[in-house]
């Protein structure tokens, strides 16, 4: 038996949820950047079950450019993770409350 | 498949390839050239958004119709919609990189990778203004934020800054993975990606996609709708997904935070309005109400929040994003004169708000608090040019006539009327006399109190000094002359095209 589309959906709105909720509750940067990750392989998950159901190359062209996307974003990301590792011992996010008002 | 471009597709594209060109110019030249970096960057930079504002002036007066040249499944468009908002953030750019370069060299940035980097940016939200494809509007919102990430980050030894940089990163990036997740289900249940295709499938002329396979199914639709929603008022700073907004601002560069609070404004709002006005137009009863939820509450929010500020760069931050939901007043009203006020808005913007944050630029660059508000006590007497050109800038945030600020407003809220939604552009007009609160206070310390003994005269630089003057003279012409306003018409025109 193969599954239809609808459990594709299924699993990969159950992986964005699980991706947000770690955003929210975690608060080491690594490990949201992680979830934030997973939340953008769930959509990638969602994008190839539709272009399978649909018989339509647009979505599959669509999850390329959001690897690609992701790759530059982790670039980006680490980077600045490192340059605020370098002033400062540890990286918690809630310690990061320079500002607030 | 062969792919044929013709010259209107070059053509389509070209303001856009100008600045990324100019940007790699720039890191070009920066790696030769030693002496007088900041002079020749700057001067760099300028050159390429004059050659493209020329680029996009000519794509204007080409595609005079209503007709799209690059046909319906096209990935970008020429069309006078898109040219109009590149003519707003040609304008932001190259406002923003008039008053830098005394701060770039105070803060001692490579000129050459600070100024590639606006362009890049620049680019990214040329092209969001001219996409007609959700893959198009993911990568150029990428595009620019990636750029905005590394540029709110740009001061590597300054902890606010790092901070800045880090939040707007993580922050974001999490709103485009809504965003995306939003466009899945959308090309899920229309079958297709481009605009043009969603309007056709969702307006009921389907046929031209296939539509035996279509899902169509109204749940796919509503979810899309809500999750796109919720990514883009992340970017626009839209309450409640506002909370990054003051912290980066505050942190970030001040060149850097006076061009994004104008540009990004200017580059999602023309993207936000081809996806919800226009693809999803269909659907405009089942988007509607979660606009004029968050229009309301941003508003309200925006305002109440700027009065109890003490830092300038926070007050402009809330100002923002009160003035963001003004705009989304416009928007939600989903008729003509809403899509040209918002187009009409991001012109007077331009020149009022990056004109706001030039005072604490110039002020920053001496190595004073330009932050904080108190430090602008009896400032006529310091400056009188830089007191006068803030108090104009204010008045004209605040929505006083005969400044472009309040024509700006009257058609935001004018939309909304005529709209039939009277309540919106009353909320909005209660809270405009809130937000007096704030910028009459700046007002009234610059000019009604006297200054501190010893405090030194205050002089800004030849390049601020035009930025400020043309900013000033910028806001009472495109106010006064409807010539402006027109051309906001003639570009809405060709928005409305599909549509009818």
């Amino acid at each position: 038996m193969t599954p239809d589309a609808s459990s594709y959906l299924i699993i990969s709105a159950i992986l964005f949820t699980l991706g947000t909720v770690g955003v929210l509750v975690r608060r080491d940067p690594l490990i949201i950047f992680m979830c934030i990750e997973l939340m953008l392989n769930s959509v990638n998950l969602t994008f190839v079950a539709f272009s399978h159901y649909l018989s339509s190359a647009d979505g599959l062209i669509f999850v390329f450019m959001i690897m690609t996307v992701a790759a530059a974003e982790v670039v980006v990301g680490l980077a600045l993770i490192v340059s605020i590792f370098r002033t400062r011992e540890d990286i918690d996010v809630d310690q990061l409350d320079e500002m607030h008002g | 498949m062969t792919i044929h471009l013709t010259a209107a597709d070059y053509g389509a594209v070209l303001p856009i390839m100008i600045v990324l060109g100019g940007a790699l110019c720039l890191l070009l030249t920066d790696a030769f050239v030693k002496v007088h970096e900041t002079e020749i960057a700057t001067g760099i930079s300028l050159a390429t958004l004059l050659l493209a504002f020329a680029a996009s002036a000519h794509l204007w007066a080409v595609n005079a119709g209503p007709a799209f040249p690059q046909g319906a499944g096209a990935m970008i468009t020429g069309d006078r919609f898109g040219q109009f908002f590149n003519f707003a953030l040609l304008l932001s750019s190259a406002l923003a990189i008039l008053i830098a370069p005394p701060y770039i060299r105070t803060s001692h940035f490579d000129a050459g990778e600070f100024l590639s980097l606006i362009l890049f940016a620049t680019a990214g939200m040329m092209l969001m203004a001219a996409s007609l494809n959700l893959m198009v509007i993911f990568l150029s919102i990428e595009l620019l934020s990636l750029a905005l990430y590394i540029l709110s980050g740009f001061d590597r030894n300054r902890p606010r800054s790092q901070e800045a940089g880090f939040k707007y990163f993580l922050l974001s990036s999490f709103a485009s993975a809504f965003l995306i997740y939003g466009m899945a289900l959308i090309y899920g249940a229309t079958g297709s990606t481009n605009l043009i295709r969603i309007v056709n499938v969702l307006g009921g002329h389907a046929g031209t996609v296939a539509s035996t396979h279509t899902v169509l199914s109204s749940p796919f639709v509503l979810i899309g709708i809500a999750l796109m929603a919720v990514g883009f008022a992340f970017k626009l700073s839209i309450v409640p997904f506002h909370m990054w907004t003051p912290d980066v601002y505050q942190g970030a560069p001040t060149p850097v935070t006076a061009f994004m609070s104008v540009a990004t404004k200017a580059a999602v709002f023309p993207a936000f309005l081809r996806v919800f006005n226009l693809a999803l137009g269909a659907e405009s009863h089942r988007w509607f109400g979660i606009l004029w939820a968050l229009a309301i509450v941003t508003m309200i929010v925006g305002n109440v929040l700027a009065l109890s500020q003490s830092s300038m760069k926070r007050l402009l931050a809330y100002s923002g994003i009160a003035h963001a939901g003004y705009v989304l007043v416009a928007m939600s009203a989903n008729n003509r004169l809403g899509a040209t006020a918002v187009a009409f808005y991001f012109i007077v913007y331009a020149f009022m708000n990056i004109g706001a944050f030039a005072l604490v630029l110039v002020l920053e660059s001496r190595g004073e608090a330009g932050d904080e508000i108190a430090t602008y006590r009896g400032l006529f007497a310091r400056s009188p040019l830089l007191a006068v050109a803030t108090g104009v800038f204010m008045f004209s945030l605040a929505g006083f006539p005969p400044t472009a600020g309040f024509f700006a407003k009257y058609y935001a809220f004018a939309a909304a009327v005529q709209a039939g939604h009277t309540e919106l552009a009353i909320i909005g007009v209660i809270t405009s006399v809130i937000s007096l609160g704030y910028y009459l206070r700046v007002v009234v310390l610059m000019f009604m109190q006297p200054v501190e003994a010893g405090a030194e005269q205050v002089r800004a630089g030849p390049l601020s000094d035009f930025m400020l003057t043309a900013s000033v003279a910028g806001l009472f012409v495109v106010g006064l002359v409807p010539w402006f306003y027109n051309l906001a018409v003639q570009a809405v025109q060709s928005f409305f095209h599909f549509t009818t």
